[in-house]
């Protein structure tokens, strides 16, 4: 087995607590690992909702936060322990795309200014001409020309421009993976596509990976290969996303998933499911599986302890009893 | 051209139902130094008793200004520079603020864009729901508890709501005190702001099949705008889809999925991702054009790709191509029926 690019080994992450522990603490993220390989590149999407821990774990990876237990490790060595040289390989491997194109731009410089930013921070190229050069190959990759947009503010730039600007910067250092943290959220649907469309081409002609951070369960399914479905800070299931999606295993997962409204007038909700109340929504479970209160299937054995990982099919496993004899048999 | 303007078939189509909202011919515009944005450029629509359309579009194609417009919430520098916006028959265009209170909250209502923002953080929800019903009923008195209570019971919210402050409560309880608040007064049209687009998938469709329940049991109208496709098939009867202020194409849901006629619908229909297949993702490609220079024929020349030279000189018709299915592209007409059997409108 080759090494993986990026393994979170058991990380957990709690906020909060107070200094003398007075108020309960909040736990984002419990015993979760995660370990991509980029052998070949792949979009790796972690969907959930909000409050579920996309963005703890975002801000894990990129090295914001360190965990409050476990390791984040790049290429086997611990993002916290590395040396300079590791850490700059780190820093420089390892790119970010944001969900507002609006907030990430400081609004007083021009587009220039982004990738002179880059340029000085990691010494690209050694003449003007080559850096200029850098510069547009990166753009063209996402479809923009240098001479529309690099003299412009911000503010000139419509949403999906201002985006791909981003991803053009994160593509010019060359990286392994990009992080893209809910990249199309904020842009319209002609846009989303094309978007998507870039992350799609980056992995198949330029090798990068990427965690794809999203709760748009469709645009999951249209270009990502691995799915892992987070629910209150633990992974509900995890493997192939076609599985995933098209037969879904964890009781959650498939609530999940007929909620989802199909753009199409002839697939109308399915309106024999159990739907929670806003009331059973807001429990937070700490012992046990944290779906019990909402969960149709539950028994005993659920409020004991949390589910681990079954494994239902070659690349397909989902966190919940109800497969602990299918798993068993494997 | 005045005589088509009049005798449109958007006015005139023959429906069985009572239309509860007309808008016709309407135009806003926002005015900057740098000459007027025709944010709303010529619109007219109507809508049928108990049904709800939905108003789709990307950003900055209209949609919420025509709400605001139908609300008579525009602000300066905006103003309605035409058309008029008729509700039960009466048109709600120029009249006095003090005649409009009479229409706000008892013929029309609004249920905001997050819920979040839109209740006052420091006053309790009875309160607000209270202040809401006196300011258009002076004379109902004390004793609003039950009738608070019974829309609480209305929308699926517990008792207990009645004594609480916003920040105790979820977002999609949140919402459903919008909901209860714009239902309050038994309105005629309710104007819903993309009502769920900060909640979360389940809660989204928890909420979405509430407002959909009240609308078949209250028997009231709807204009649900929003971007979500999904959410449009799943709730709407009809859709109006906006491109650049104007409107592209209108039709029964159905159609507007299956069939879709403009090339603008059929690009924004097959750029929608879907858990029901996997395909390639439409793109496209180019901008709006900017709206203070709108161009002498269609508004979609530009990223068109079957774009002829009538497209750009000629002033852009809308066209039925089926019952109640409208669009305004030449070239999708004559492809969907012959031509000189259209009477054709300026769009």
């Amino acid at each position: 087995m080759p090494e993986p690019l990026l393994d979170i080994r058991n990380v957990s992450k709690t906020f909060g607590g107070g200094l003398f522990l007075t108020s309960k603490p909040i736990v984002a993220l419990e015993d979760y690992s995660l370990s991509i390989y980029d052998e070949p590149a792949k979009i790796t999407t972690i969907a959930g909702e909000s409050g579920s821990g996309k963005t703890t774990l975002v801000n894990l990876v990129l090295g914001y936060l360190p965990p409050t237990e476990g390791q984040v490790l790049y290429k086997g060595v611990d993002i916290h322990q590395m040396n300079r040289q590791q850490r700059l390989a780190y820093r420089r491997e390892v790119q970010a795309v944001f969900q507002d194109p609006y907030e990430v731009y400081n609004p007083f410089y021009r587009v220039q200014h982004v990738f002179d930013m880059v340029v000085r921070n990691f010494r690209l190229g050694y003449s003007k001409q080559e850096r200029r050069d850098r510069i547009e190959e990166a753009l063209n990759v996402v479809g923009l020309r240098g001479e529309e947009i690099l003299e412009k503010y911000p503010h000139q730039l419509s949403g999906g421009q201002r985006q791909r600007v981003m991803v053009a910067r994160a593509y010019m250092l060359k990286p392994r993976l990009i992080v893209a943290d809910e990249p199309v959220s904020a842009v319209d649907a002609s846009l989303r596509a094309m978007i998507l469309n870039i992350m799609m081409k980056l992995r198949e002609e330029h090798h990068i990976s990427f965690l794809y951070i999203t709760h748009d369960l469709s645009t999951a399914y249209q270009i990502s290969d691995e799915m892992y479905v987070l629910f209150q800070g633990v992974t509900a299931e995890k493997g192939d996303v076609s599985q995933i999606i098209e037969n879904p295993k964890h009781p959650y997962v498939q609530e999940l998933i007929k909620s989802i409204p199909v753009p199409d007038p002839e697939i109308k909700w399915d309106t024999n499911i159990h739907l929670p109340s806003e009331e059973e929504m807001r429990i937070k479970y700490v012992r046990g599986c944290r779906f019990y209160p909402r969960c149709s299937f539950g028994m005993d054995m659920c409020k004991e302890a949390q589910p681990p990982m079954f494994r239902i099919g070659q690349a397909h496993q989902s966190a919940c009893y109800l497969y602990r004899k299918a798993a068993s048999q494997n | 051209m005045s005589e088509a303007i009049l005798d449109s078939p958007v006015l005139t189509a023959k429906t069985n139902t009572k239309k509860v909202l007309e808008v016709e011919s309407l135009q806003v515009q926002y005015q900057t130094t740098r000459g007027a944005v025709k944010a709303v450029d010529n619109v007219s629509f109507y809508l049928k008793e108990r049904e709800i359309l939905g108003l789709v579009g990307e950003s900055g194609c209209g949609k919420t200004t025509t709400a605001m417009a139908i609300l008579q919430m525009v602000q300066p520098p905006g103003r309605i520079v035409g058309g008029q916006i008729r509700i039960n028959g009466k048109n709600l265009v120029g009249i006095s603020e003090s005649e409009l209170r009479k229409y706000r909250w008892t013929e029309l209502a609004l249920i905001p864009q997050g819920a979040m923002n839109s209740l006052n953080p420091v006053i309790k929800i009875k309160e607000q729901m209270t202040d809401a019903i006196l300011a258009h009923e002076p004379k109902s008195g004390k004793d609003l508890k039950p009738r608070i209570l019974k829309l609480f019971n209305d929308v699926g919210l517990p008792e207990r709501v009645y004594n609480m402050y916003p920040h105790e409560l979820s977002g999609g309880m949140k919402q459903r005190v919008c909901i209860a608040m714009s239902i309050a007064l038994n309105p005629s049209v309710i104007i819903a702001d993309e009502p769920t687009s900060a909640l979360d998938v389940v809660v989204q469709r928890v909420v979405a099949q509430t407002i959909m329940e009240v609308k078949d049991r209250l028997g009231v109208s709807m204009i649900l705008i929003g971007h979500d496709m999904g959410l449009q098939a799943q709730m709407v009867d009809r859709i109006v889809v906006m491109y650049a202020g104007r409107i592209a194409e209108i039709g029964p849901v159905y159609n507007m999925f299956k069939k879709p006629q403009h090339p603008y619908t059929q690009l924004l229909i097959e750029s929608i991702p879907s858990i029901a297949q996997r395909k390639p993702l439409k793109v496209t490609e180019g901008l709006t054009h900017d709206l203070r220079h709108t161009p002498v024929g269609c508004v979609f020349q530009f990223r068109c790709p079957h774009v002829t030279d009538a497209c750009i000189d000629e002033a852009q018709l809308m066209y039925e191509v089926a019952p109640e299915h409208f669009v305004a592209c030449g070239r999708a007409a004559q492809r969907a029926t012959r031509l000189e059997s259209l009477g054709g409108r300026y769009a």
